[in-house]
C-alpha cells in the first residue's frame, strides 16, 4: 500500500490544502515584524512588536509571575496536564480490570465532556462553583481544566491498555512481579506513547481553552491568553501578532523535534 | 462438546481473575471522584437551576419556574440563534468532510515518512489556539476577500479552518488502520478499485467519519469565538453568542441553564441519529472481545 504514489491532481489537492492551513498563520507571522499599526498593510521591517511584548505588564509581569497572563497560562496547562493525565492513565489500568458495568458506566460518564459541547461543560461548572460558592479565578480555571482534559486522557490511554496482551502481565506475576513492579515495569512501558499523547492532548486542550476558561474565571478579571485575546479583539493590539510568532515558533520546533524522532525510530526499525 | 468450550472459558476466566485485581481497581478511584464531583453533580445542578429563578439577591433559591423554557416560546431570540447554528454547523460539517476525507485517504498512500509530516502538518494547527487561527484567518480575509466578513459563508469558512485536523485524524487514523490485504484481497477477487473503495475503505473508514462528524459538528454549532470574529456587527447570531451575552453581560445563570439543557436534547438527538448511521460500529470490537 505504501508503495503506491499519488497524481499530480492529489498532489495539487495536498498542496492547496496546505496552503489553506498555513496562509493565514504566515501572514500573522510576517505582520508581527510589521512597522506599521495595521495588519493589513505592510510599511517595513521592525522587531519593536517583540520588545513591547516582553515588556507589556499584563502578559509578563517579572516580579509578580501571579499577575502575568502568560505565567498563569502556562503554569495551569502544566499543572492540569500533570494531574489529568497521571488520573487519566490509572483509570485506564483500573478499568480493563474492573466489572463491565463500572466500566461501561465510567465510559458514559467520561464521554460526557467530550461528545457534550464545551459551552453546555462551561456552564455546567459554573453552576457548580456557584452553588459551593467557590470564587471565579485561577482556582476555578484549573478544576475546570483538569475535569475537561482527564476524560481525553482516558480515551486516549484506554485503547492501548485495552489492547495489550494480558499474557505479558500475567507472566510478570508469575516471575514474582508485584502489581507494582508489573504496573511501572510492564505495562507502563507498553502504553508509554499513548499516555505521552494523552498529555500532549490535554496540554493543548488546557493551554488552548478558551469557552470553560471564560464561563468560570472571566468575571474575576483573571485571564489566560484565550480570555486576553478574546477581550482585546476589538482593538487590533500588535502584540498580539508578536505573542502568536512566538507560539507559533515553539509549536514549530516541537513539531520539528517529533518529526525527526519519529524519522530516527522509523530508520532504525527498517 | 459445549461443555468442553464452557469449560475453557471458564478456566480462562479463572487464570484472568487471579491477577491481583484490587490494586488496579483502585487506581481508577481518583478519577472516579473527579468524575462524579465535576461532570455529573455539575449537570444535575444545572438542571436544578434551570428550574429557578434569575435573583441575584438571593445565595441559593429553591423555587421552581418553567419560565425559562416558556421564554423560549415567546421570544424569537433562542429559536432563531438554534436554526442557524445548526445550518451553519452542517455547512461547515459537510465542507470538512469533503476536503477532509479525501485528504486523510490520499496520506495514507503516501510513504510513511511523508505521512509522518503532513500529519504534523495538519496537525500542528490544533496545538495553536483557536482565537490566533480564527484571528489569523479574519486577518487575511480582510486583506484578500473582506467582503466575506459577516456573512454565513465567512463564518462557515472559519469553522472548516479551524475544526478540519478533526475530520481527518480520525477518519485516517481508521484507514490507516485497515490490513492492506484486505484491500488486496479485494483485487484478487476482482473488485475495482472503485469497488475497492466503496464496499471496503468506505465501510471500515465509517467509524472515523462518523467521530470526525460529530467533532466538527458539536464543537462548530457551539461556537463563541469564529462568528464573534468573522462577523463581529452580530448579523449572525448563534446560540454560543446566546449563551455568552445571557450569561456574562446579563447574569443570567438559570436563564442560561435553560438554554444549556433544551440546546443538550437537540445534541443529544443529533448525536444519536449520526451514531446510528454507523452500521458496522463494533464489528472490530466483537472480535477483540471474545478472544
Amino acid at each position: 500500500m505504501r508503495k503506491k504514489q499519488i497524481n499530480p491532481y492529489q498532489t495539487i489537492f495536498l498542496v492547496l490544502v496546505m496552503l489553506f492551513i498555513y496562509a493565514p498563520i504566515i501572514s500573522i507571522a510576517v505582520f508581527s515584524f510589521n512597522e506599521a499599526n495595521s495588519l493589513t498593510v505592510w510599511q517595513g521591517f521592525t522587531f519593536r512588536r517583540y520588545t513591547e511584548l516582553f515588556t507589556d505588564r499584563e502578559l509578563f509581569n517579572y516580579t509578580n509571575p501571579k499577575e502575568s497572563v502568560v505565567f498563569m497560562t502556562l503554569w495551569i496547562a502544566v499543572l492540569s496536564t500533570f494531574i489529568s493525565t497521571i488520573l487519566g492513565t490509572l483509570a485506564a489500568i483500573a478499568l480493563t480490570q474492573t466489572k463491565k458495568v463500572i466500566r461501561d458506566l465510567t465510559m458514559t460518564v467520561n464521554n460526557i465532556p467530550i461528545v457534550s459541547p464545551e459551552i453546555i461543560t462551561a456552564v455546567s461548572l459554573l453552576v457548580l462553583f456557584g452553588a459551593l460558592q467557590i470564587a471565579p479565578g485561577y482556582n476555578t480555571m484549573l478544576i475546570a481544566h483538569v475535569a475537561f482534559s482527564t476524560p481525553y486522557v482516558l480515551i486516549t490511554v484506554y485503547p492501548k491498555v485495552k489492547s495489550l496482551d494480558p499474557n505479558i502481565a500475567d507472566a510478570a506475576y508469575d516471575l514474582g512481579a508485584s502489581p507494582l513492579k508489573a504496573l511501572i515495569k510492564v505495562i507502563l512501558p507498553q502504553i508509554k506513547v499513548a499516555i505521552t499523547a494523552g498529555a500532549a492532548i490535554a496540554f493543548a486542550m488546557s493551554f488552548d481553552d478558551f469557552i470553560i476558561s471564560y464561563f468560570v474565571a472571566g468575571s474575576s478579571g483573571d485571564k489566560n491568553i484565550s480570555i486576553y485575546l478574546y477581550t482585546n479583539r476589538l482593538s487590533p493590539k500588535p502584540i498580539i501578532n508578536a505573542l502568536s510568532t512566538i507560539i507559533l515558533l515553539i509549536i514549530g520546533v516541537k513539531i520539528m523535534y517529533d518529526y525527526f524522532k519519529k524519522g530516527k525510530r522509523m530508520e532504525e526499525l527498517e | 462438546m459445549n461443555k468442553s468450550i464452557i469449560n475453557v472459558h471458564q478456566d480462562k476466566k479463572r487464570t484472568k481473575r487471579k491477577a491481583p485485581k484490587k490494586l488496579e481497581f483502585y487506581l481508577g478511584l481518583p478519577y472516579f471522584f473527579v468524575l462524579i464531583v465535576f461532570v455529573a453533580i455539575p449537570i444535575f445542578l444545572m438542571v436544578i437551576s434551570s428550574f429557578q429563578h434569575d435573583n441575584q439577591t438571593s445565595v441559593f433559591p429553591i423555587g421552581f419556574t418553567f419560565a425559562h423554557y416558556l421564554d423560549f416560546f415567546k421570544t424569537t431570540a433562542f429559536v432563531r440563534a438554534m436554526t442557524s447554528s445548526l445550518w451553519i454547523a452542517f455547512a461547515a460539517t459537510l465542507v470538512s468532510l469533503i476536503i477532509g476525507y479525501p485528504l486523510a485517504y490520499l496520506l495514507t498512500k503516501l510513504k510513511l515518512k511523508s505521512q509522518i509530516a503532513l500529519l504534523l502538518l495538519i496537525n500542528a494547527p490544533m496545538w495553536i489556539n483557536m482565537l490566533l487561527r480564527v484571528r489569523a484567518l479574519e486577518q487575511i480575509i480582510r486583506m484578500i476577500a473582506p467582503f466575506l466578513i459577516d456573512t454565513s459563508f465567512g463564518v462557515v469558512l472559519g469553522l472548516v479552518y479551524v475544526y478540519l485536523p478533526f475530520m481527518v485524524l480520525p477518519i485516517y487514523a481508521v484507514i490507516s488502520k485497515i490490513d492492506p490485504s484486505l484491500i488486496e484481497s479485494a483485487a484478487d477477487l476482482g473488485a475495482s478499485r472503485l469497488k475497492t473503495m466503496r464496499k471496503v475503505i468506505v465501510p471500515l473508514s465509517l467509524s472515523g467519519v462518523i467521530s470526525g462528524i460529530l467533532m466538527v459538528f458539536l464543537p462548530a454549532a457551539t461556537t463563541i469565538i469564529v462568528p464573534q470574529y468573522l462577523a463581529p456587527s452580530q448579523n449572525i447570531y448563534m446560540i454560543g453568542t446566546l449563551i455568552e451575552k445571557s450569561i456574562i453581560l446579563n447574569g443570567r445563570i438559570s436563564y442560561s441553564s435553560a438554554i444549556a439543557i433544551v440546546l443538550s436534547f437537540v445534541i443529544l438527538g443529533i448525536v444519536y441519529y449520526i451514531r446510528k448511521l454507523d452500521k458496522y460500529k463494533g464489528i472490530l470490537d466483537d472480535e477483540k472481545e471474545t478472544n
